[in-house]
């Protein structure tokens, strides 16, 4: 574990190496960031037409619902493959000068997470303008969720960094099981459509052993109607999983990280 | 060898380092093709060979010294200096340093092309380990020593291989190191740099530092350096006073 304490060490390294992620990610100005939210804004009107419109989901609070979870997906999503190939792209810098490896992928999560943040606020001012009523008792689950959904990616950050100095397509292969598990998590639809669906109760369970999904569903909580605990009487027993599921990836990701980087450098 | 008989004060020892790299004549290299192996009954087996770059490479170098590493190419200098670097740790043996060692390993020192000169020097700076403040003092005194005009607010990509050295050089020799590793740094920079950091390096001299340089230009090992080791694949072929070794060398390699 000796890595994680070596990240305090290089703080104002890490500091550096996340300010020109930030730079590069928004070209160096505010319209630069407001662009980077085109992205995502598609995205999310894309998936309103179709379901909201097309497909006529009664669900109330729909819009402000996807907006929430999208950003939320789109946090995991982009910090889990940033960080895969967060050391294979600075193998340059690795082989010549010798810092502790893991401010790579710990780059690549914090300025994830800024950028989630950002896009969190311009969120914010939406729901203002929308007049959006937030369910403030479900805030603290939101956020637990929030740092669980954490410490998962950068577990698995830390394992896809270090496998992909020695497999070119790891980023590849997360990229395609990632996509899956999007459909496979209540992100476009409520957990509801899973708890009330008739198929085996198998199915279900194994439905909400993802850790995503009972993410998902606390930043949904936040949102009027969607109170998780009635969607899933077991909602804590699967939370619990998950932070579980969270610290073991952790832990395991950091082991493997610190087992393979004295090898990181003779790849390539 | 130990090269003095006061053991307290080296700075660099090195005990029987061994280094290989795998040569992977089949191993997968993407996760698709090991999938594809093991539908095909092949399991994950596949030949790997070592080459060792390093071979049972045994030295010391007193606090203040300079040592000068010759050697045809590929004989394993860099990689002996990138194991001192604390690049790699040994596969076998010891490799121990005492005090910051910074290492100008190859040309550009890992710049990120994309970002500014001065950029790159705080990032580096700050991966060597120093603090904001650290930096800030020394900015100026770097983009001086450098002296590449308004190029240092422009991309690296934009640099030339004689600029990106001159930073580099610029970035490790302001950087406080207590062990300075320089690999070849001579063989880019224009004559006026040359003599520059020449100077600049022998000028650590008096502050007690430590220097290891590899170079193919002997005049230069032999001018700056106090002894030489002579590597050839891998092992220490002869060591010694800088003069001496150098004969030897030359000998070798250009019989008069």
């Amino acid at each position: 574990m000796n890595s994680l304490t070596s990240l305090w060490r290089y703080r104002y390294a890490l500091r550096n190496l996340v300010t020109y992620d930030l730079k590069v990610r928004y070209k160096k100005s505010v319209l630069g960031f407001l662009w980077s939210l085109i992205n995502p804004l598609v995205l999310i009107l894309t998936f309103l037409v179709v379901f909201k419109y097309i497909w006529q989901n009664p669900e109330p609070n729909y819009t402000v619902k996807l907006f929430t979870t999208v950003l939320a997906w789109r946090f995991f999503s982009g910090a889990v493959l940033d960080g895969a190939k967060s050391v294979a792209s600075r193998l340059a810098l690795v082989k010549r000068v010798s810092f502790p490896r893991v401010v790579l992928p710990a780059t690549k999560l914090i300025s994830n997470f800024v950028d989630f943040v950002l896009a969190l606020g311009v969120l914010a001012l939406f729901f203002a303008a929308a007049r959006v009523t937030v369910n403030w008792p479900y805030l603290p689950l939101a956020v637990s969720a929030l740092v669980v959904q954490i410490v998962f990616s950068f577990g698995l950050m830390l394992i896809l960094a270090a496998v992909s100095v020695f497999y070119s397509d790891v980023e590849f292969v997360a990229g395609n099981l990632l996509q899956m598990l999007f459909f496979l998590s209540p992100v476009l639809y409520p957990a509801r459509l899973i708890t009330q669906h008739p198929m085996p109760q198998l199915f279900k369970t194994l439905y909400f052993l993802n850790p995503v999904a009972p993410w998902m569903m606390a930043y949904s909580s936040v949102l009027p109607g969607h109170e998780p605990a009635v969607l899933l009487p077991t909602y804590y027993t699967f939370f619990s999983i998950s932070i579980a599921v969270a610290l073991v990836t952790l832990v395991v990701g950091v082991r493997l990280f610190e087992r393979m980087e004295p090898s990181f450098a003779k790849e390539g | 060898m130990t090269g003095d008989a006061r053991q307290d004060d080296w700075a660099i020892q090195v005990e029987s380092a061994w280094l290989s790299f795998r040569v992977k004549r089949d191993r997968p290299t993407t996760i698709k093709e090991m999938a594809v192996r093991m539908l095909r009954g092949r399991g994950r087996g596949y030949s790997e060979e070592l080459f060792w770059a390093v071979q049972d490479v045994s030295f010391t170098v007193r606090r203040g010294e300079r040592l000068g590493v010759i050697g045809p190419n590929g004989s394993g200098k860099t990689t002996l200096l990138s194991l001192i670097a604390g690049i790699y740790p040994p596969d076998k043996g010891h490799v121990t340093t005492r005090g910051r060692t910074v290492g100008l390993l190859g040309l550009g020192v890992g710049f990120d092309p994309e970002m500014t000169g001065r950029e790159n020097i705080y990032l580096n700076a700050s991966l060597f380990g120093l603090t904001r403040r650290a930096i800030d003092e020394r900015i100026d005194d770097i983009i001086a020593f450098a002296d590449i005009g308004d190029f240092i607010d422009a991309p690296v990509r934009t640099y030339s291989t004689g600029m990106a050295t001159r930073v580099g050089f610029a970035v490790a020799a302001h950087i406080d190191a207590d062990i300075l590793l320089l690999d070849e740094i001579l063989a880019v920079g224009d004559a006026q740099f040359k003599q520059k950091s020449m100077a600049r390096t022998l000028g650590l001299r008096e502050a007690g530092k430590t220097l290891i340089l590899v170079s193919h230009e002997l005049n230069a090992v032999s001018e700056m350096c106090h002894r030489a080791i002579w590597l050839e694949h891998g092992r220490i072929v002869e060591s010694g006073p800088v003069d001496e070794v150098i004969e030897a060398y030359e000998r070798r390699y250009a019989p008069a």
